[in-house]
């Protein structure tokens, strides 16, 4: 029978309630009792045309709910709610383990058409100033191999299986970093290494905990992840629900920014419409580390690409990314990352090569419009 | 800070492309047959109504060459130009920076420009631009800094290096495979490295691009090492092997794999 909205909602807030009573009885989850966690994905064009059907695979059933909005994801061992917001994005709510479900999302992920939504730090500290900080994550390494035994089952998943060489980390003063702090000190705690010396380029955000409220005094305690994974503790999925949404507009907002301010075009008449993307970097990064790691067609950066050396420090590359299928071109420098988006491809794309810059190479990178500067 | 390498100071004052390497007739006196030129850019400033005929030397200029091009009449060039209407026109040279000075010699004399380009500025010096704007412009020069050049804003040419022409074409496979098309043809390959700019393409220069995309990349390809094995040619159209059945995916996924490490590696450059 097909799942109505509004039992969607009582089980949610059902499991929420007994996740919120627990921790505050016991400190802990009862035997059966998980926190939820929703996953917030990008549908690219050609998916938001029969959006179940780019959700169904081999392992994954999807049943239409009571609106054109709403359906169940079930696999072996696993089901999931997905609820459609925007047109372009669909929100998974799970209350399957972490693992599990992230295991789920990665399968789920592996093809063309689908993409998390990728929140670097900069995004992840507005979300933050929503609220009231309560914690963070920080993850930082030089090696993009993904050393969590759940990564590497997408990996398989995707094209190019052999992991990306190790970057010189030996050259950078933090090789890897890891950290999760949680407390109403924890904001202070972060600027304190974020503005150390040495830290300064090391501490990329992998999570923010916060304590969000609406007007009527209900409160929730959610946990938002860099890969667009909200884990929701409180008594109100309509709030958690409500700061998801405020997420995903936050992020629709950087979408635009590049899909249309930065998107190149050529006018009838023409002339050359849009601006490239720029990441600036120190100068001092290596260029065969990026196109190494970025360009191999694995996970996260999902680009597959053509090098050409043009000098010994500059190098040019014709990538395609495997996310949505199309053309994208770089430059590659020790002090700039230079892309060309062409109109019509996804801006999740530089997202996504933000964030993970960010995580491997340098966490205060940003991308800005190459014509003016501003950020994006 | 902005991306010095990209000012747009020529576009500010209304360059816009007209046409890429047209083929176009010029009256010789005395000879019943025309002569042709073929300028490598053609850019307009519409609101002057005002065309300018670039051509691109690396070299030296050929005295014949530039002779035909002297012989651009408004009239003829109104009579086949898509621009409409056309007050003025000028003939103007374009080197990189080590070419200035045999070029300068063979220019010496005529009202024609020359436009040379280094890793810190792209002036001119010679002949005056008519337009004035673009006199005003480029007679300083625009400063580049040193800035990386941009590479992407148009694709390859005919005189590209055969590097350049293997990775567009590479990419362009990318694009074909995730597309799952079986067979393509040349023109469908050419599509997808000029994208967005096939439609400013004379007809004469798709038909060069064309024998420049087989022979110097998807042959060389469909030999190469790895991607050889992939990569074949039935009739007059390309395919790729893997790609049908509907197991795509697989596929898909080994010639992606197959294009990237191989390419990348530069092993296709050693094979073919």
């Amino acid at each position: 029978m097909a799942v109505e909205r509004r039992e969607m909602i009582e089980v949610l807030n059902a499991a929420m309630a007994n996740a919120a009573d627990d921790l505050t009885e016991d400190q802990r989850l009862r035997f059966g009792h998980k926190l939820l966690k929703t996953y917030a994905i990008e549908l690219d064009s050609p998916a938001r045309t029969d959006w179940l059907a780019a959700l169904a695979s081999e392992n994954t059933v999807v049943e239409p709910g009571d609106d054109n909005n709403l359906a169940t994801l079930t696999s072996p061992q696993f089901t999931a709610f997905a609820d459609r917001i925007e047109d372009r994005f669909v929100l998974v709510h799970s209350l399957e383990t972490a693992q599990s479900s992230d295991r789920f999302i990665d399968g789920l992920l592996g093809g063309t058409g689908l993409d998390r939504l990728w929140l670097g730090n900069q995004t992840l500290e507005t979300i933050a100033g929503w609220g009231t900080f309560r914690g963070f994550g920080s993850r930082f390494d030089r090696k993009v191999a993904a050393e969590d035994a759940e990564r590497e089952d997408a990996e398989e998943a995707e094209v190019g299986t052999e992991q990306p060489p190790e970057a010189d980390a030996m050259n950078h003063p933090v090789q890897s970093l890891r950290i999760r702090l949680s407390g109403s000190e924890s904001r202070q705690l972060l600027n304190v290494l974020k503005e150390h010396r040495l830290l300064r380029h090391s501490v990329s955000l992998s999570s923010v905990r916060m304590r969000y409220r609406d007007e009527g005094g209900q409160v929730i305690t959610d946990e938002v992840f860099y890969s667009g994974r909200v884990t929701a503790r409180g008594n109100s999925y309509e709030l958690h629900r409500g700061l998801v949404g405020r997420i995903v507009d936050a992020y629709t907002l950087r979408l635009a920014s590049i899909e249309e301010e930065a998107a190149l075009s050529i006018t009838d008449e023409g002339g050359l419409m849009g601006s490239t993307v720029v990441i600036q970097l120190n100068g001092e990064t290596d260029v065969d580390s990026i196109v190494n790691t970025v360009f191999s067609g694995t996970q996260p950066f999902r680009l597959a690409g053509i090098p050409l050396k043009l000098s010994d420090d500059y190098v040019s590359v014709r990538a395609v990314d495997l996310h949505s299928g199309s053309p994208l071109n770089f430059e590659i420098a020790p002090e700039l990352v230079r892309a060309y988006v062409p109109a019509g491809v996804c801006g999740n794309t530089l997202l996504r090569l933000e964030t993970n810059m960010q995580q491997y190479f340098d966490a205060a990178v940003r991308l800005e419009l190459g014509t003016t500067g501003a950020l994006i | 800070m902005p991306d010095r390498g990209w000012p747009r100071t020529l576009s500010n004052v209304g360059w816009e492309v007209s046409v890429i390497e047209p083929k176009w007739n010029v009256d010789v006196p005395g000879q019943q047959q025309p002569g042709t030129i073929l300028p490598d850019l053609v850019v307009a400033i519409r609101r002057d109504e005002h065309l300018i005929l670039f051509e691109a030397k690396v070299g030296t200029v050929q005295t014949e060459q530039l002779d035909r091009y002297l012989l651009l009449t408004l009239e003829k060039l109104m009579s086949q130009s898509p621009e409409q209407p056309i007050s003025d026109f000028q003939i103007a040279y374009a080197a990189t920076s080590e070419h200035e000075t045999s070029c300068l010699q063979s220019l010496s004399g005529h009202p024609v420009p020359l436009v040379t380009f280094s890793d810190d500025v792209v002036k001119s010096g010679n002949a005056a631009f008519s337009h004035q704007p673009t006199q005003d412009i480029l007679a300083p020069g625009i400063q580049l800094n040193g800035a990386r050049v941009p590479q992407h804003f148009i694709p390859i040419d005919t005189d590209s290096s055969d590097e350049e022409v293997l990775q567009a074409v590479g990419q362009a496979l990318i694009l074909l495979a995730v597309e799952e098309q079986q067979t393509f043809s040349d023109d469908d390959v050419l599509r997808k490295v000029f994208g967005d700019w096939y439609r400013f393409l004379s007809s004469q220069y798709r038909t060069e691009l064309r024998t420049t995309i087989r022979s110097r990349g998807l042959s060389k390809l469909a030999h190469a090492n790895v991607l050889g094995t992939y990569l074949f040619q039935s009739g007059g159209d390309w395919g790729i092997r893997g790609l049908n059945g509907g197991e795509n995916a697989n596929g898909i996924k080994a010639f992606i794999t197959a294009v990237t490490r191989e390419m990348q590696r530069g092993q296709f450059i050693l094979d073919v």
